[in-house]
């Protein structure tokens, strides 16, 4: 192991980089640093252990009484060696010399800038102020903090000259900011013509060329049609028998079509036998007119109403007004 | 028309529709904000009004490209930003700093990176002063490196996010967060030393 020119991590970028809050590019350069440094790893290793044992306390809430019965004149005794006591003795194992000793840790510059600005999530502000209660150094280093964000955040906007809007106006054209604006893409139909113009030769060659071809289909069925109505044999008569018994046959297939849709269909079929029934029954037929006109008349009402008489009364309002 | 209800994308779509007045409504919006931003970067009133200038007529002549589900301000202050930054780098306009870059970590490599004082016979105290920003805060604002003030006044005095901040800046979140931190340590240090 090669022993690095470098000089080691600072304990609070280590700490920063156990807690996962190290920015990325100081995270890189701090892992290149431990690769490279069996200190600062042992180190970050204890950091690490520290943070863990930390988080997996319990939060034990004492009753609603116990600071009147420890105020009630009692005297206040050494605190028993508790878990966390023990396992500081523990890491000081794993702790290098440089911070081996030190118990007054407190909270860092980052920590108390989030703090501040209401970064931190609640169990970490939750750890901020009750450490800030107990802790003196820190509450001094947070008005000092206090200082510099209030100081920034009271600084007033400084006003350009009163022309300052009317220069920039000046060297500013609106019509031409709007003419150069990119303009919606067009839609299907403009897209579909543009395309079409696209195909339509620009030169007269190309022009009597694209005719002759579209021209070359019409009039190889013109002279199809001519030498078929010129035969002898056929007129102008047969032509429109043939015609309309090719009709009477397109009508024939549609109607059997539609004729065995509605016996298929359970829906046309009980609509028919209803029909059928009621056309059997004058009195059902009559009842139903009149519901029907009933209906017809109440939904009139309802429209005239709800939608009609409001908004007529409305326009009478605003014209009065 | 009634502006103060529209917000400023809705603005925006008036201008590029060709209305003048959403052009004025626009610059009534953020001529102080952006002038301020550009006045503490440069430190001086007829340079700030140019620059400022400059920028709205960058932004109001390039409002074909506002893509609209960005904020207005970010992106007018990515402008201004950017013109104010080319401008101190080619007059090498600022270079008052207590530090040197902010990689560097060892003293040599500080030194190597810091920047020297202009030669204008003005202590930084004087200098701030004369162009009329005062105060204690103003003095340690104008100490700091341009990038760290940059990031500093657009998180405080603008009230942007870390993440607007970055995108103003154009540099990656983690960078602009150390920006702020370090020019924020530095503003301790320096108000500390002004009220020892």
């Amino acid at each position: 192991m090669t022993t690095p020119s470098k000089p080691h991590l600072e304990s609070e970028l280590l700490q920063a980089l156990a807690e996962g809050t190290l920015p990325s590019g100081d995270e890189r350069t701090a892992r290149a640093h431990l690769d490279q440094c069996a200190r600062c790893r042992s180190e970050l290793e204890g950091w690490s252990l520290l943070f863990r044992e930390l988080g997996s306390l319990e939060d034990l809430g004492p009753s609603k009484d116990f600071a009147e019965r420890v105020m009630a004149g009692v005297e206040i005794a050494e605190p028993e060696p508790g878990r966390l006591s023990s396992l500081l003795d523990r890491l000081k194992g794993h702790l290098p010399t440089r911070v081996r000793g030190r118990t007054d840790r407190h909270l860092s510059p980052l920590g108390l800038q989030g703090y501040l600005e209401g970064l931190l999530d609640r169990s970490t502000r939750r750890g901020v102020e009750a450490h800030l209660a107990s802790c003196m150094e820190c509450q001094g280093e947070l008005a000092q903090w206090k200082t510099v964000f209030g100081g920034l955040e009271t600084l007033p906007h400084h006003a350009p000259s009163t022309a300052f809007a009317d220069q920039v106006m000046a060297k500013v054209s609106p019509h031409a900011i709007a003419q150069a604006m990119p303009k919606p893409a067009p839609g299907l139909a403009t897209r579909l013509v543009r395309g079409a113009r696209r195909l339509v030769p620009e030169s007269r060659k190309g022009r009597l060329v694209a005719g002759g071809v579209a021209l070359a289909p019409a009039m190889g069925l013109t002279m199809a049609v001519a030498g078929i109505v010129l035969h002898p044999l056929v007129s102008l008569q047969g032509l429109a028998t043939l015609a309309s018994g090719w009709a009477g046959e397109a009508v024939g297939l549609a109607w059997s079509w539609g004729l065995g849709l509605m016996t298929d269909s359970w829906i046309i079929y009980q609509a028919m036998v209803l029909v059928d029934q009621i056309s059997r029954a004058p009195e059902v037929l009559a009842l139903g007119f009149v519901g029907l006109w009933a209906a017809t008349l109440f939904s009139g009402w309802i429209l005239y109403r709800y939608i009609i008489a409001p908004s007529l009364s409305t326009g009478h309002h605003v014209q009065a007004s | 028309m009634e502006y103060s209800a529209l917000e400023d994308r809705e603005v925006v779509e008036l201008a590029c529709s060709g209305r003048e007045s959403a052009f004025r409504e626009l610059l009534s919006r953020y001529e102080k904000p952006v002038f301020s931003l550009v006045f503490r970067m440069v430190r001086n009133r007829q340079l700030a009004e140019d620059l400022a200038q400059e920028a709205f007529i960058k932004a109001f002549n390039a409002l074909g490209s506002y893509k609209p589900e960005y904020r207005f301000s970010s992106w007018l202050f990515k402008i201004a930003n950017n013109l104010t930054i080319d401008h101190i780098r080619k007059k090498k306009l600022d270079t008052v700093s207590i530090d040197g870059s902010p990689h560097a970590r060892e003293g040599d490599e500080i030194d190597r990176t810091r920047l020297d004082l202009p030669a204008t016979g003005e202590t930084p105290e004087e200098y701030t002063e004369n162009r009329e920003l005062g105060g204690q805060i103003e003095e340690a604002i104008a100490r700091l490196r341009p990038e760290y003030r940059t990031a500093i006044l657009l998180r405080h005095v603008e009230g942007h996010s870390y993440d607007e901040v970055a995108d103003i800046m154009d540099l990656p979140l983690g960078t602009v967060k150390t920006y702020i931190h370090r020019g924020r340590s530095e503003l301790k240090g320096l108000l500390a030393g002004v009220a020892a």
